[in-house]
């Protein structure tokens, strides 16, 4: 009998509140959250007792003492850690050290972020997370892009053409995906969340974009 | 940020008043919730996210200190400095309250 699964979520999971139903819908049919992908592209599940159970997401900044101090703390309040996504450092770095975790509680345990303050400083860390790791990403296949290009002209490294291109083009996927997120998240921060990510054509820009640019990357570095 | 802003210029928001009012005896971060939640007749309700960030700036304002740890729960109590900053905000609360009051009296129908 299979104890574990996969489950691909939306290609972009801007709905924080969604995923945190459909994991609470998978407890309850005996599936836990085991861990998640960076993007949230999908999640791994075991198999377990079924349980009614409620979902949150929170990001700590600082160091992994303090870290286990926050876990404690958010324990006695009825919170559990079920995995988290980030590594956080321990010598000081020009980027914040941060780490998403999801923790899972009794029905009727007081919501992590009940209060408005809470809720919109959720929101502002997400989205900080969300335009560091955009900025990285995009960054990091922008310099990749030029290298390639480059090499194109001086044919200086001994990789396959293409082959950098590939990954250019997966670094650059991410990117976009988060730079979408971040910009989603910003709309639901100024209420106008329900308008624009019910639209259609929000979803397809989202997929459509970087494979746009992709394409365009590949032209550039292997059939030109 | 607001929060170290309103420490800094002696004006306690709604959540830092609470917390310090509740450390006035010993509490680990749970009670601080329960007793939170009592005082006010549930009108005022605090998360464990809030509530940790706070302690967290409380005590790097030495506010607050660390008092003891049992069962591995950490607890808190309000320092001088904080006791002094508590009592300053009740008054200047109490002050707006009257303000409020005789106001409201002043234009009576």
């Amino acid at each position: 009998m299979k104890t574990t699964k996969r489950i691909w979520y939306d290609i972009i999971s801007t709905d924080e509140n969604k995923l945190l139903e459909q994991w609470a819908e998978h407890a309850k049919n005996g599936w836990l959250l085991e861990s998640v992908c960076i993007g949230y592209f999908y999640g791994k599940y075991r198999k377990c007792a079924a349980e009614e159970v409620i979902f949150s997401r929170d990001i700590f900044e600082g160091s992994p003492e303090e870290y286990q101090e926050y876990l404690e703390f958010y324990d006695q309040a009825g919170w559990e850690k079920v995995c988290s996504l980030g590594k956080l450092r321990k010598r000081k770095s020009i980027y914040p050290s941060f780490i998403v975790t999801i923790f899972k509680a009794p029905m009727g345990t007081l919501p992590l972020h009940v209060d408005k303050e809470s809720q919109n400083t959720h929101l502002n860390k997400q989205l900080k997370t969300l335009k560091m790791g955009s900025r990285l990403l995009i960054g990091f296949s922008t310099l990749g892009l030029i290298i390639e290009l480059l090499d194109n002209r001086f044919s200086f490294m001994a990789t396959p053409p293409g082959m950098m291109a590939s990954y250019i083009s997966i670094l650059l996927i991410l990117g976009l995906t988060f730079s979408l997120q971040a910009w989603a998240m910003k709309q639901k921060q100024e209420g106008k969340a329900d308008g624009i990510l019910q639209l259609k054509w929000f979803n397809i820009l989202s997929t459509l974009l970087p494979l746009a640019i992709m394409g365009l990357v590949q032209y550039f570095t292997l059939w030109r | 940020m607001a929060r170290n802003e309103a420490i800094e210029t002696e004006q306690l928001t709604d959540s830092f008043y609470y917390i310090l009012i509740a450390l006035l005896v010993p509490r680990h971060g749970y009670l601080i919730m329960k007793y939170i939640e009592e005082l006010s007749g549930g009108d005022f309700v605090m998360g464990p996210a809030t509530l940790y960030t706070i302690i967290k700036k409380l005590l790097k304002a030495e506010l607050i200190t660390p008092h003891s740890e049992v069962d591995r729960k950490k607890i808190y109590l309000i320092t001088d400095k904080g006791r002094e900053l508590l009592v300053h905000e009740v008054k200047r609360r109490e002050k707006m309250v009257r303000h409020g009051i005789e106001a409201l009296e002043g234009v009576k129908p």
